[in-house]
C-alpha cells in the first residue's frame, strides 16, 4: 500500500473536485450513455404524447391523447389485465424466489451448484419458445397438456386460451407455474454473503430455524427483495411477447390485451406514435408511483 | 451534368423501358427474347436495392428462393443493372423497419414487396413512385386488384398477386364420414354446413374428429350473403348491414353446432395447417401455400388423400376471401435507379419471369399464388392441378380494398366483435351494431 | 449437518418444482431431436419415440446459423464485458459515496426503466443515423450500454457491504480508484457473477434492436436470423426449435462459467481496521 498523506485543507474548489470528483468519474461512462440513449429518447417520448403524431410527424394537441386513452374501453381492459396480472404474479414469484433459495441455502455446495443450475437454466431458452410451449400446455383440446393432467385426477376438460373468460387465467398461471431462476440466483448469491456471526448467536439462543429465518435472513436480504420487487413489477407491466404468443395478441375478445401489446400495435400497426407514447407515459407514472412506494417500505440501510 | 444531359438520359431509359415491355406483352401474351437487350449495351450501370420481407440469404424459404432467382433470370434481360436483396423475417418488426427507411429516413429499398394498408400509407407520403403502365397493360391486370392500389385515382404500385381464402378437404375422412364431396367443388352453405356436421365425428379409439377450422386472419363468412365492409365508394362501413349479420349468423351457427375444434378463436395460420394435415379436420379454410406443403408430403395426394374446394355460396354470388400483395417503386431523386427499378417491378409482376424460371436448373416456381396479371395468371395453373383450381378463384375473389386504417379497424374492433359473437357472449347483430360507429370513424380518417 | 433423510423432502420439493420449470427446456430439446414430422403432431408427444440428427445436419447446412452465433457473441459479449466493469462504478458510487444530484440521477435511472423498448426504438434509431452508425456491431452495441438494470441490481448489492472496509482501506492511504479495485470488486464477485449472467443472457436473446439496425444479414444476431426462418404462410417448427436448443447452449456455458464465482458464505463481518 502506497502511503501518501492527502492534504486536508485546500482551496474549496480543488476540495470539491478532490471530493465529488472520482465520484462523478465512476457514474461518467454509464450515465452519459444512459443520457444520450435512454434519457433523450423517454423524454422525445413524452414530448410524443403531447402530439397526434404519426410516422411523418404531428402537431401539439396538449392531452388529447390521454383523452382520448381514458375514453378508449380497449386501453382500460389493458390497464385492468397488466395490473391483475402483475399483483398476483409478482407477489408469487418474489415468495417462490425466497422459499426455493432458503430451501437451496442450508444444502451442501455440490447441492447448490446442482440447483442453482436446474433453476436458472429454464431461462436461457427463448421466451418466444416458452411462449409457444405454455400455448400448448393451456391447449383447449382434451389432449392439450394441462387437460390431459387434470383428466387423471377427474378434472376438465377446460379451454383455457380458448376461452375469453379463462385466457388471462393461464396467462398467469404460466408465470407462477415457474420458479423464477433470476430471484432464486440472485437471493441464492445474497444468501451466502450473509454473515455468519449472527446465526451462530441466534443458534447459542437456541432460536429454531424458522426463527432464524423470519428475524435474521428475510430482513437482511432486504436491498435484494427491493431490486427484485421493483424489476418483476416492471416486467410484469411490460407483458407482452408471452400473451402475444400464448393468445395469438389480444385472445379472444381482447381478453388477454396488454398494455404494452396495445403500445405495440398502436405504434408499429396503426402508426399513431403520439398515442402509443401516451400509453407508455401512463405505464411510466403507473410503475414509477409503485416503484417509489416500494422503496419506501422496504428502505433499509442494511450492511452485512 | 446539364440538366438537359439529365433529361434526354431519364428520356431514354424510359423509352427502353417501354420498349421492353411492349414487346413482352405481344398480344398472344407468350414471351420473346427482348430486343431491348441491342438497347442497353447504350444504357449504363444501375444498381438497386430490392427489399422482400422473409428473404433471408443461405436459407430455403420459398420467398428466398424466387428472389435469387428472378435476380438471376433478370441478369440475363438487363445485365447492366445489378440488384441488391433485403429481406427480414414476417411480422411488425419488419414492417417497422420498412416504415422507418421509407417514411422518415426516405432512403430505402428501391423496389420492394408491399401488402394492404402499407400501400396507401406510403402513398398518402408521397414515397411512391407512380406506374406509367399503357392501356393494354391497364387490362392485363384484374381490376379490384388494381383498385385495391389506387390512391386518390392514380395507380400507384404493380399488383403483384391474388391470394384467395377456399375450402382444403380431406377425402379419407369424407369417405370415412359416407360425404360426398361438392362436384367441381360448388355447394352451398346448407350443403357445406350439413357435410361438416357428418364430418364431426368421434373414432373408437377416441380421436376426435371435426368438421370444419380457419384461422382468425379473415373474415370469409360475413361477404357470404353478400354483405361487404365498405360500399362501393369505399366511403360507408357497412358490415353491420343485414347481409353481414346473416353472414356472422351463419359462421355462429358453425360453432353452435361445435363443428369446429375448441380452440377455434384461437387457432393462427400455423396452428390451422397443422390440424388439417394431422387429419383432425377435414375443412380448413386457408390460402394456397398449404397447397406446397401438402405437395411435398408423399401421404398427401392430390385427388386422392386431398382436393380443394370452392367457399361454399348462399345469397350472394360465389365469392372468396382475399389478399393482394404488391410491388412498389419508391420516389427519389435518382432517375436512373428509379426508371431501373419500375423496369424490375414490371418484370416481376409479368407475364414473362414464370417462363423464364421454369427454365433454370432447377426450375423454380416463382408464383406463390396467381398473378394479378391474367397474361401471368395461367403460369400458376400450370404448375400444378390443384394450382389450376385456384388460378380460377381469382375472378370471384373478393379482395379487400385498400383502407389505410383497415388494420386498426380489423384488431381492435372487428375481431373482439366476431369473437364475442362466437363465443355466444354477444348475438352478430348486437356486436357488429356496437363497433359500427368506431369503424366509420376510422374509415372517415383513412379518407380525409 | 442434517441427515440425508432430514433433507429428503426438501429435495424431492426443490427437484419437482425445477422439474416443472424446466419442461419448456426440455420440450426445445426433444422436438429439435425430433423427426419434423411430430413436431406438429397433434396430440403432441411428451415421451420420444423416435430421435434423430436432422434437424441439426439441416440446421447447420442450410442455414448461417454460426454466423449468427458469432455475431450474437461478439455484441453480448462486449456488452456484458462493458456493464461488469462501469455498473459496478456506478453501482458503487451511488451506493457508498455522497455527491451533489445522486438522488435526481438515481431516480432517473431507475424510472427509465419502465419504459419498454418499443418507445425508444425510433428515437434511438435517428441518434445511431445521426452519429452514422446504423447497420454497424458498434450501433447494435451502443443502446445495449445504456441498459441500467446492472446500475441497481450492483447499487443494491454494493450498499450491503459494510464501510469499515473501505474506511480501512483509506487509512492505509489507498487511493480511491484502490479502493474501488481492491475492496469493493474482489467483495461484489457474486452480484458481478449475476449481473454476467444475466447482461448476456439479455442480449443474447436480443431481438427488435438489432432487427431495426442491422441492415446486412450477415450481421443479425442469432435470434434475428431464427425469425427469418418463420414465414408467412409456413414455419420449419423443426428447424425454428434447432436453432434455439443451438442457441440455448452457449448461455448454459456463460451460466456455469460465471456461477463459481457465488462464493459461500464469504465471512465479510470477520475483516476488522
Amino acid at each position: 500500500m502506497i502511503a501518501t498523506a492527502a492534504p486536508r485543507r485546500r482551496r474549496s474548489f480543488a476540495a470539491v473536485l478532490r471530493r465529488y470528483g472520482w465520484s462523478y468519474l465512476f457514474v461518467l461512462p454509464t450515465f452519459s450513455l444512459f443520457v444520450v440513449f435512454t434519457l433523450l429518447p423517454v423524454v422525445q417520448g413524452l414530448v410524443l404524447s403531447l402530439q397526434n403524431a404519426r410516422v411523418t410527424g404531428g402537431e401539439f394537441v396538449g392531452l388529447a391523447n390521454f383523452e382520448t386513452l381514458a375514453a378508449d374501453p380497449v386501453f382500460i381492459q389493458a390497464l385492468g389485465n397488466t395490473i391483475l396480472y402483475a399483483t398476483v404474479v409478482v407477489a408469487a414469484q418474489i415468495t417462490l424466489a425466497l422459499v426455493v433459495a432458503s430451501l437451496i441455502q442450508p444444502l451442501g455446495p455440490r447441492a447448490h451448484v446442482f440447483y442453482r443450475a436446474l433453476f436458472y437454466l429454464p431461462l436461457v431458452n427463448s421466451a418466444i419458445l416458452v411462449a409457444m410451449v405454455w400455448r400448448w400446455i393451456f391447449n383447449a383440446n382434451p389432449y392439450g397438456l394441462a387437460n390431459a393432467a387434470l383428466s387423471t385426477v377427474g378434472l376438465g376438460p377446460y379451454l383455457w386460451i380458448g376461452s375469453s373468460d379463462q385466457a388471462l387465467i393461464a396467462v398467469i398461471l404460466s408465470a407462477v407455474l415457474t420458479i423464477p431462476g433470476g430471484g432464486v440466483v440472485l437471493y441464492s448469491a445474497a444468501m451466502g454473503s450473509l454473515p455468519r456471526e449472527l446465526y451462530e448467536a441466534a443458534d447459542l439462543d437456541g432460536a429454531s430455524w424458522f426463527s432464524k429465518w423470519r428475524h435474521i435472513t428475510v430482513p437482511l436480504l432486504r436491498p435484494t427483495t427491493l431490486y427484485l420487487l421493483v424489476i418483476y413489477t416492471i416486467l410484469a407491466f411490460q407483458l407482452f411477447e408471452r400473451v402475444y404468443i400464448m393468445t395469438n395478441g389480444g385472445g379472444p375478445n381482447n381478453a388477454t390485451i396488454t398494455i404494452v401489446q396495445l403500445i405495440y400495435s398502436t405504434a408499429f400497426q396503426f402508426g399513431r406514435y403520439g398515442l402509443a407514447s401516451a400509453m407508455a407515459v401512463v405505464l411510466f407514472g403507473m410503475a414509477l408511483v409503485v416503484a417509489v412506494v416500494q422503496f419506501r417500505s422496504l428502505r433499509s440501510d442494511v450492511e452485512y | 451534368m446539364t440538366a438537359d444531359g439529365v433529361m434526354n438520359r431519364r428520356r431514354f431509359l424510359q423509352s427502353l423501358a417501354a420498349v421492353g415491355v411492349v414487346v413482352a406483352c405481344g398480344p398472344t401474351g407468350t414471351p420473346s427474347p427482348t430486343p431491348a437487350a441491342s438497347g442497353s449495351q447504350a444504357a449504363k450501370a444501375v444498381s438497386i436495392e430490392w427489399w422482400r420481407r422473409n428473404y433471408a440469404a443461405g436459407t430455403q424459404s420459398a420467398e428466398t428462393i424466387t428472389s435469387d432467382a428472378a435476380v438471376k433470370a433478370y441478369k440475363d434481360r438487363a445485365s447492366n443493372v445489378s440488384i441488391a436483396i433485403q429481406g427480414g423475417p414476417f411480422g411488425a418488426e419488419t414492417d417497422q423497419k420498412f416504415d422507418i427507411a421509407i417514411l422518415q429516413a426516405h432512403n430505402g429499398p428501391d423496389v420492394f414487396h408491399t401488402t394492404g394498408g402499407d400501400v396507401l400509407k406510403y402513398a398518402a407520403a408521397g414515397q411512391l413512385s407512380q406506374p406509367t403502365l399503357t392501356d393494354a397493360e391497364r387490362n392485363d391486370f384484374n381490376p379490384s386488384a388494381l383498385k385495391a392500389t389506387t390512391y386518390k385515382g392514380t395507380v400507384v404500385a404493380y399488383p403483384l398477386w391474388i391470394v384467395p381464402w377456399f375450402e382444403y378437404i380431406n377425402l379419407d375422412l369424407f369417405k370415412e364420414a359416407g360425404v360426398t364431396p361438392p362436384a367441381n367443388g360448388n355447394w352451398t352453405y346448407d350443403e357445406f354446413l350439413a357435410a361438416a356436421k357428418k364430418l364431426t365425428f368421434k373414432r373408437a379409439d377416441g380421436k376426435q374428429i371435426y368438421g370444419f377450422a380457419h384461422a382468425n386472419d379473415e373474415f370469409a363468412f360475413m361477404l357470404i350473403d353478400g354483405g361487404r365492409p365498405y360500399d362501393s365508394a369505399i366511403k360507408t362501413w357497412t358490415f353491420n348491414s343485414a347481409d353481414a349479420v346473416s353472414g356472422l349468423e351463419k359462421w355462429v351457427a358453425l360453432a353452435q353446432q361445435k363443428v369446429m375444434p375448441p380452440d377455434f378463436l384461437t387457432l393462427n395460420p400455423n396452428d390451422s395447417q397443422a390440424r388439417f394435415i394431422a387429419g383432425e379436420v377435414a375443412i380448413l379454410q386457408r390460402p394456397s401455400a398449404m397447397i406446397n406443403v401438402l405437395n411435398a408430403d408423399a401421404k398427401w395426394k392430390f385427388g386422392t388423400n386431398w382436393d380443394i374446394a370452392n367457399f361454399p355460396k348462399a345469397k350472394g354470388d360465389q365469392t372468396a376471401w382475399g389478399g393482394v400483395g404488391f410491388i412498389a417503386v419508391r420516389e427519389q431523386s435518382d432517375a436512373d435507379k428509379k426508371a431501373a427499378a419500375h423496369a424490375f417491378a414490371k418484370y416481376l409482376t409479368g407475364p414473362d419471369i414464370g417462363p423464364d424460371l421454369k427454365k433454370q436448373t432447377p426450375p423454380v416456381e416463382y408464383w406463390l399464388a396467381p398473378a394479378g396479371r391474367k397474361s401471368a395468371a395461367g403460369i400458376y395453373g400450370d404448375y400444378h392441378p390443384a394450382k389450376a383450381k385456384v388460378a380460377t378463384m381469382g375472378a370471384f375473389t373478393y379482395v379487400l380494398p385498400n383502407v389505410s386504417t383497415w388494420s386498426e379497424i380489423d384488431q381492435k374492433y372487428l375481431r373482439p366483435a366476431r369473437d364475442a359473437a362466437l363465443e355466444g357472449k354477444k348475438t352478430p347483430k348486437q356486436a357488429l351494431d356496437e363497433v359500427a360507429p368506431q369503424a366509420q370513424k376510422l374509415l372517415d380518417e383513412a379518407n380525409k | 449437518m442434517s441427515s440425508i433423510r432430514q433433507r429428503l423432502p426438501v429435495h424431492v420439493v426443490l427437484l419437482l418444482a425445477g422439474g416443472l420449470s424446466l419442461f419448456p427446456l426440455y420440450w426445445l430439446f426433444l422436438t429439435s431431436l425430433s423427426p419434423t414430422q411430430y413436431v406438429v403432431r397433434v396430440p403432441p408427444e411428451v415421451v420420444p419415440r423416435e430421435l434423430t440428427t436432422a434437424n441439426y445436419v439441416r440446421l447447420f447446412e442450410t442455414t448461417p446459423i454460426v454466423r449468427w452465433l458469432f455475431n450474437t457473441v461478439v455484441i453480448a459479449g462486449v456488452i456484458t464485458a462493458f456493464h461488469l466493469l462501469f455498473d459496478s462504478m456506478a453501482g458503487y458510487a451511488f451506493a457508498k459515496r455522497r455527491f451533489p444530484g445522486k438522488n435526481v440521477m438515481f431516480w432517473l435511472v431507475v424510472s427509465t426503466l419502465t419504459v419498454p423498448a418499443q418507445v425508444t426504438l425510433i428515437p434511438v434509431f435517428f441518434i445511431l443515423r445521426f452519429l452514422g452508425l446504423l447497420d454497424t456491431y458498434p450501433g447494435v452495441i451502443l443502446p445495449g450500454l445504456a441498459d441500467v438494470f446492472g446500475i441497481f441490481l450492483m447499487k443494491q448489492f454494493i450498499q450491503t457491504l459494510p464501510t469499515e472496509l473501505e474506511h480501512a482501506a483509506r487509512v492505509d492511504g489507498a487511493s480511491e480508484w484502490q479502493v474501488y479495485r481492491h475492496v469493493i470488486v474482489p467483495l461484489s464477485r457474486p452480484a458481478l457473477a449475476v449481473l454476467a449472467i444475466f447482461t448476456f443472457q439479455r442480449y443474447w436473446n436480443a431481438f427488435i434492436f438489432p432487427l431495426v439496425i442491422l441492415h446486412d444479414p450477415s450481421k443479425y444476431p442469432v435470434q434475428v436470423g431464427l425469425a427469418t426462418l418463420q414465414g408467412e404462410f409456413n414455419t420449419d417448427y423443426g428447424m425454428l426449435m434447432t436453432g434455439a436448443a443451438v442457441a440455448a447452449i452457449p448461455m448454459i456455458a456463460v451460466f456455469f462459467a460465471f456461477q463459481r464465482h457465488f462464493i459461500e458464505g464469504i465471512r465479510i463481518g470477520g475483516v476488522k481496521g
